[in-house]
């Protein structure tokens, strides 16, 4: 009796600790996923701008990005993009604060880093979590190609 | 007339003999301890794979970095010489995960019909994390405008 206890109880506690390793390893997978397709979403945008801005959304470590191109009519520049931090913890994006489109990626964004030069967007850090608490980070760059021979 | 579990030859076993015999219980419990083993190995197989791709990923956004970063320097620049490969570490948050080098190589041309001539730079990204092994090596390739 003491030993199919024992066994019982060992067989348990295998399955809570597989079951336990499984949901880490999809949700780990899930935010690194996320990672990359913001970072490739904010590179698609950037590529197709003309000058970007980076702005704090609401403080240094939660920022944000808007993108602008030169408008051929009045040959000024507007904004055709933006991501930002929302308070949701996820980044959103759309054409405007005022025309917001949703979330870029479903992960909560604990930080949300960039910096930007004449020709380059640099995503210093993008660092997600995952549903199990982990932590995610990646960064990368993406180049302002629509920059063209024109300067407002 | 006494009625109970028979043997192998058709005669009444002794009450004593009822119930599972040893070498069953021990070849169960092999089997059991083997799969549970091989469950195991898989789950963290599986736990493995995916830390690997982790940095893989991070080794591609790195790379992609590093060309997008090229591609806004002038033809000039130390860092679009032709020659030695130029190296450095990938960090992110301050920590580094990664290697990376990129080679900056001489590139005809087929389409001008001239062979032998220089018509472009051919810069290779590429990133190693790990062991540094084929499996955990990335490579991009772009090519640049000569002047």
């Amino acid at each position: 009796m003491v030993l199919a206890t024992m066994i019982v109880m060992g067989m348990i506690s295998f399955y809570i600790s597989s079951q336990s390793t499984w949901m880490a390893s999809s949700t780990q997978a899930l935010a690194q996923r996320d990672a990359t397709l913001l970072i490739e979403t904010i590179s698609d945008r950037v590529r197709v701008a003309h000058t970007a801005q980076v702005i704090d959304s609401p403080d240094s470590l939660h920022q944000g990005l808007v993108l602008f191109d030169i408008d051929p009519f009045t040959q000024v520049l507007v904004e055709r993009w933006r991501f930002w931090w929302a308070a949701d913890s996820l980044v959103h994006q759309g054409p405007g604060l005022n025309d917001d489109r949703g979330p870029a990626v479903a992960s909560r964004v604990t930080r949300f880093q960039l910096d930007t030069s004449a020709s380059l967007v640099e995503i210093r850090l993008v660092e997600l979590r995952a549903g199990d608490g982990q932590l995610v980070r990646m960064s990368s760059a993406a180049a302002l190609y629509n920059r063209g021979t024109q300067t407002p | 007339m006494r009625t109970g579990p028979l043997n192998r030859y058709g005669s009444l076993l002794p009450r004593g003999e009822r119930g599972v015999g040893l070498m069953e219980v021990v070849v169960a419990t092999v089997i059991a301890v083997i799969a549970v083993v091989a469950l195991a190995y898989s789950f963290g197989a599986g736990r493995g794979l995916v830390n690997q791709y982790e940095v893989a990923r991070i080794a591609l956004a790195a790379a992609q970095r590093r060309m997008e970063t090229l591609s806004t320097l002038p033809a000039t620049a130390a860092e679009l010489q032709i020659g030695a490969p130029h190296v450095g570490d990938v960090q992110v948050d301050g920590r580094t995960v990664a290697r990376e080098s990129w080679m900056v190589e001489d590139y005809d041309d087929p389409a001008d019909g001239l062979l032998g001539d220089v018509d472009l730079k051919k810069v290779t990204v590429t990133v190693s994390w790990g062991r540094l092994s084929p499996s955990e090596t990335l490579s991009l390739t772009r090519l640049f405008p000569l002047h």
